[in-house]
């Protein structure tokens, strides 16, 4: 029972990172049909620069190191767009190998830069919460309360504000969107700046709860192009449900059988879905 | 007439090579040139409709297995493993093709790419049979022994370029066949091909296959070459490495994947100087060649003979390139 609620309460925790990486994922696809294969060089950047900024030398404040990480970022993401989904014209092969190169080209930059060896990031947090038999780290709290925190904002500012109600107009019709004077192209600028950011808060989470290396954007992008796809490409909530429900899936099979089985079971589920409903949970019609 | 000319001249150059090159190295590239065109090419047969599987390491790697097992563990000739190597990845994937093209566009793309990784991961997870994360070394080389020796590469090199040739031909006459032009009729309109009566899926099933049973081929020589396989080699980045090699190369014919994996594979052998910077060269070139020619080497070259020829060629007349919904 206790070992039950442990992973319960662990996988949640890396799924709602997850969730949150994938959020960035899926709400660029929706608005442009647009797969970034960047997301996940954004994770790892970004927990670099948390890292570095929050380090002996630089001495800023976890709160300002990641305030700043969120920017960098955010410039990140709309360079992207600029150099190369632009040029590309959103059109989703190209965009794809286009984003692979980049990925590529960032990765080994990042290893001559940083080195290969991992870092651990001591929390900034310390302490264990011992709620009814369960162990949590208050890092890991703080982490799964922040990614809450930011769903919860994402959905209110889709749903309340100009900016947001823009961006599900184009979603939904991009040239409707247009006869309104929506402007597409600002609509792509703010989602490219939101989605790296979202990124940028995942990145620095999962930097602090498993160290980081240059590799470590690899993992949470495979898993959020799972996740995405099990929820159904560009659809919020479902992204928040196959997130948690991966988080949770790769938990118990991580402390059941070992982490390496763990994407096997993912992609079980993914197949499972596919025979079932190719589209996901919550996913438009994939027939077109 | 002339273009026959070219090609009997070039496999006739390809046979005399060994004469004049005599250093295991060089031999050693054109063998690892010739194992890339082999994956790249049957890539290609699916990129033709739109496709792009990136599982092909992952079949790749089924066919390097089998013919591991074969041949080490249970003492079969080389001969005899080969064709199964390819029979086998093209099994498997009837049933993951049947699955996987049931979407589309890019959720093709990363349903693929999730099954290779799920070859990686079961060959890794497994240490008995599949030897784990430290692979399967001393894997016996093809019959007769005398003949193929770890020192001699010649034997080896006539055994790739057969192999190659035979891969390049097949999918050559394939993709100018009927069937190649359901194939190209698929790219240009699946709703359009499907209502003049072709039967989509199983078309691109059939294609998705063949192209496992490549993979599967040049799988199997890899491992019977190298005496080793590992899931590091087979990774997602391998097949990504032969995407490269067709979008450098151009989509537009067999050309494209041909003379794309011919240069690339050079490329990380120039950038060996560089260390570490290797792989930031191969994230670049992909980059640059498809902001700077989006159609490819082939493409970039028949728009060059156009203009050469003073034919006043709309550009739009010239752009084969990739494109494909969503």
């Amino acid at each position: 029972m206790t070992l039950a609620l442990q992973i319960v309460a662990s996988g949640l925790v890396t799924g709602l990172i997850y969730m949150l990486i994938a959020l960035g994922v899926t709400l660029l696809f929706g608005i442009m049909r647009v797969v970034n294969f960047v997301h996940g060089e954004l994770v790892m950047l970004s927990a670099f620069a948390v890292y570095f900024l929050g380090s002996q030398e630089a001495g800023l404040p976890f709160w300002l190191a990641l305030l700043a990480a969120i920017a960098a970022a955010a410039l990140v993401g709309v360079l992207c767009q600029y150099l190369l989904f632009r040029p590309m014209h959103y059109e989703i092969l190209n965009c794809f190998i286009i984003g692979i190169g980049a990925s590529f080209a960032i990765r080994s930059a990042s290893w001559a830069i940083f080195g290969p060896e991992p870092i651990a990031i001591p929390a900034t947090i310390p302490g264990v919460l011992h709620v009814g038999g369960v162990f949590i780290a208050k890092q890991r709290l703080f982490a799964a309360g922040l990614c809450v925190a930011l769903a919860i904002a994402l959905y209110l500012f889709l749903h309340f504000t100009r900016p947001g109600k823009a961006m599900r107009a184009v979603e939904q019709d991009r040239e409707a969107a247009l006869l309104m004077g929506i402007s597409s192209e600002q609509v792509y600028v703010t989602a490219f700046m939101i989605s790296a950011a979202l990124a940028a808060v995942g990145g620095a989470m999962l930097g602090s709860l498993f160290g980081i290396d240059p590799e470590m954007g690899a993992e949470p992008l495979l898993k959020s192009f799972i996740i995405v796809q099990i929820g159904g490409m560009g659809s919020i909530a479902g992204t928040v449900l196959a997130g948690l429900f991966i988080g949770l899936s790769d938990s118990a099979t991580g402390t059941l059988f070992g982490g390496e089985l763990a994407f096997i079971i993912d992609f079980a589920i993914l197949m499972l879905i596919l025979i079932v409903r190719p589209r996901g949970l919550f996913g438009y019609d994939v027939s077109h | 007439m002339t273009k026959a000319l070219g090609l009997v001249l070039l496999i006739a150059a390809l046979l005399l090579l060994p004469l004049v090159v005599q250093d295991a190295y060089y031999l050693h590239v054109l063998i690892l040139i010739g194992i890339n065109v082999m994956v790249a090419v049957s890539m290609w047969l699916l990129g033709v409709t739109g496709l792009i599987s990136f599982g092909q390491a992952g079949f790749m790697f089924i066919g390097a297995m089998t013919t591991a097992l074969l041949t080490k563990s249970m003492h079969w000739p080389f001969w005899i493993a080969l064709p199964l190597s390819a029979v086998i990845p093209a099994l498997i994937a009837a049933p993951v093709g049947r699955l996987s093209l049931r979407v589309k566009g890019v959720y093709f793309f990363l349903v693929t790419l999730a099954f290779g990784q799920v070859v990686n991961g079961i060959f890794a997870y497994f240490q008995e049979p599949f030897g784990g994360w430290y692979g399967i070394r001393d894997i016996p080389p093809p019959q007769p022994a005398t003949l193929f020796t770890t020192l001699n590469k010649v034997p080896f090199y006539y055994l790739c370029l057969l192999l190659t040739l035979i891969t390049c031909g097949v999918v050559y006459r394939v993709s100018r066949s009927w069937f190649g032009n359901v194939l190209w009729s698929i790219r240009e309109s699946e709703l359009l091909a499907s209502s003049v009566g072709i039967d989509v899926p199983t078309t691109k099933l059939i294609a998705f296959i063949v192209a496992a049973l490549f993979a599967g081929v040049a799988g199997s020589f890899y491992a019977a070459y190298f005496a080793y396989i590992s899931p590091l080699v087979f990774t997602f980045e391998y097949s990504v490495n032969m995407l490269i090699f067709i979008v450098v190369g151009g989509f537009a014919s067999i050309a494209g994947p041909i003379v794309g994996a011919v240069a690339l594979t050079l490329v990380p052998e120039m950038f060996r100087v560089t260390g570490k910077y290797q792989l930031l060269a191969f994230g670049l070139i992909p980059l640059l060649s498809m902001r700077l020619m989006p159609q490819g080497i082939i493409g970039s070259y028949a728009a060059f003979r156009a203009r050469r020829a003073h034919r006043a060629l709309p550009r739009s007349a010239l752009s084969l390139g990739i494109d494909s919904e969503a």
